[in-house]
């Protein structure tokens, strides 16, 4: 963010409630709770008649049995909020492992590439297992509409088949889009919408799968049906797996997703009001 | 990574697309006769737990004709435990 030529860099602020130790002049002064945390710097929470120096020293721990982390800040902004005072404080003096530590805890909270890339990609396969069932569906169309070769004695196929076909492929598409991470951070809705239309994919294939178990097509044990199969079975693990592990990322994306939102709110407001500032000076 | 998954995604989708365009717009009938034909390929099952894979020909009582790729022979009807027909395309059907 530019202001009057000066850069003004923005950093993604993470909730945390984790308590920390205030000390002034190197004594251990009282317990505060911190509001939030970036890679630059945090805020803490105070009571209004508390009145902190504009620099001091905490320590804090950014997991119950981690490291404790020692930082000297100083602060910026003193805001008033709901709960008492809110310290917007940047990090003046810290140590190169704390703050790698910082900047990996930080990192870590946001990244929501793991249940994203899972669900993506399961789409992904869903899509090519779709794909080559379309084909083998118009093989298989095109021999019992010409009646080209001998004689049959495999009952044709119903037309419900195909309609689940179609619909299984279209819906794998459709969640191979809404499941990519442009789509994703534009809000939790498309990442649910994505898991839904996998578990039509997911039950689709069981079906499948029991069909051919049933049918014990595993007999024939040709090369390429075999391996056809198998990847069938794979499937439907690593589609299990990948709609598990969206269902237990999914509070970890709403979160993540709203803290992006909302500071991406505010930075949009903050752009706006400096775009009316330089409107104003312009035109003086 | 996700441009990866586009490429391979469309280059895989184009692939069968335009087999299949090619399936049926072709003049050349001899690669849908052969496919007819694999779809169509039968297995005869034997007492001693071997098979043949061909097409039944003819199915009398006492012996069955089965046309192979190395030749026809007649098989005695004593010696065939099962004969499974179709067996690729029934497979195809079961699997779509």
């Amino acid at each position: 963010m530019t202001n009057g030529g000066q850069q003004k860099r923005v950093f993604l602020r993470i909730p945390v409630a984790t308590p920390a130790s205030i000390y002034l002049n190197n004594k251990f002064y009282k317990k505060f709770k911190l509001a939030d945390l970036s890679t630059n710097g945090l805020s803490v929470l105070t009571s209004p008649s508390e009145v902190l120096p504009d620099k001091f020293e905490i320590h804090f721990r950014l997991r119950r049995f981690s490291r404790t982390i020692r930082v000297i800040l100083e602060v910026k902004n003193r805001i008033s909020v709901s709960e008492g005072v809110r310290l917007g404080c940047v990090f003046s003096e810290i140590s190169d492992s704390d703050k790698k530590r910082v900047n990996k805890y930080v990192y870590n909270f946001v990244d929501i590439s793991f249940p994203e890339q899972a669900v993506n990609f399961a789409a992904f396969l869903c899509v090519i297992d779709a794909s080559f069932r379309v084909l083998l569906y118009s093989i298989n169309f095109y021999y019992s509409a010409t009646d080209l070769g001998r004689s049959v004695f495999t009952p044709p196929l119903s037309n419900f088949t195909g309609i689940a076909l179609i619909f299984y492929a279209f819906l794998a598409f459709l969640a191979f889009i809404f499941s990519s991470p442009f789509i994703v951070s534009k809000g939790r809705s498309n990442f649910i919408f994505s898991l839904s239309l996998l578990g039509y994919a997911l039950f689709f294939l069981l079906l499948k799968n029991f069909i051919c178990w049933k049918a014990q097509l595993w007999i024939l044990n040709y090369f390429y049906t075999n391996m056809f199969l198998t990847f069938q079975l794979f499937l439907v693990f690593y589609l299990g797996f990948a709609i598990v592990i969206g269902v237990l990322f999914l509070n970890k994306i709403t979160l993540t997703l709203d803290i992006i939102k909302q500071q991406f709110a505010t930075l949009k407001f903050h752009l706006a009001q400096l775009k009316f500032l330089r409107k104003g000076r312009l035109g003086k | 990574m996700i441009q990866i998954k586009k490429f391979i995604l469309g280059f895989i989708v184009g692939l069968f697309l335009s087999f299949s365009i090619y399936f049926i717009r072709s003049t050349d009938m001899k690669l849908r006769v052969d496919v007819g034909r694999l779809l169509d390929q039968d297995i005869v099952y034997l007492i001693d737990g071997s098979f043949v894979r061909g097409w039944v020909v003819r199915e009398g009582k006492d012996e069955i004709l089965v046309e192979t790729e190395k030749g026809n022979f007649t098989l005695p009807r004593a010696r065939c435990k099962s004969i499974e027909k179709d067996v690729f395309l029934r497979f195809v059907r079961k699997a779509i």
